[in-house]
């Protein structure tokens, strides 16, 4: 596609902070694919709001612990 | 659950597409196939095009079903759902599909309206419907594989 997102994330980060989660059980927690988690992960999607906050629940952190999105002089 | 590191299949979203992507220019070919050189060899008004157009539609069918079916036995994936993202990227595709159908429209209004034979007008909207539905297959693989912002 030719967009791409500007949103950064540490769920991969998370993850391994988080008793090392894998992929499927983060998928299985939120309710979508492995394939939709990788492309996350990979910055190649940018979920919903409501998905983001169910992500960070998974985690227990403040949704802008898992996603970032830079200020226009850092882009 | 399943290693990070383990083998990750096509999502049931992205194999649909790849299976649309190949059936439906194969199936639109093999109407061409047949109904072009009867074209080239006798009157419009006299070619046997409606029987070619409905074998196209029902073996495109049959072969969708029949590539779904292999493609998940070779990908080694049987989860038949779509999650969000699987969605909007099949909704995505879809408005693709729309606006060739909707050219599709636009085309056959002026071929009605000259009294042209009723082959040009069916085959018209059969190929702008295919080759909507081909983008639309082309453009959900892309946002399969690289980046889908919706």
């Amino acid at each position: 596609m030719g967009r791409t997102t500007r949103v950064t994330n540490t769920v991969r980060t998370l993850r391994f902070t988080h008793g090392e989660m894998t992929q499927a059980d983060l998928a299985a927690r939120i309710g979508v694919t492995r394939q939709t988690v990788i492309a996350i992960e990979q910055g190649r999607y940018s979920p919903s709001l409501e998905m983001a906050f169910q992500i960070a629940r998974v985690f227990g952190v403040p949704l802008d612990d898992v996603f970032q999105y830079p200020d226009d002089e850092d882009a | 659950m399943t290693p990070d590191d383990e083998h990750v299949p096509l999502s049931y979203g992205e194999r649909t597409a790849w299976t649309y992507a190949v059936v439906i220019p194969a199936g639109t070919l093999a109407y061409l196939a047949v109904v072009v050189p009867r074209v080239l060899t006798q009157p419009v008004a006299e070619v046997a095009w409606a029987g070619p157009m409905l074998w196209s539609m029902g073996l495109t069918i049959v072969a969708s079903i029949l590539g779904a079916i292999v493609l998940a036995v070779v990908v080694r994936d049987h989860e038949g759902r779509l999650d969000v993202r699987d969605t909007q990227i099949e909704r995505t595709g879809d408005r693709v599909a729309f606006i060739w159908t909707a050219a599709g429209a636009v085309v056959v209004l002026p071929l009605a309206m000259l009294e042209v034979d009723w082959f040009w007008i069916g085959s018209s909207v059969f190929v702008l419907a295919a080759i909507g539905s081909t983008c639309g297959a082309v453009v959900q693989i892309r946002a399969h594989r690289g980046t889908f912002v919706g």
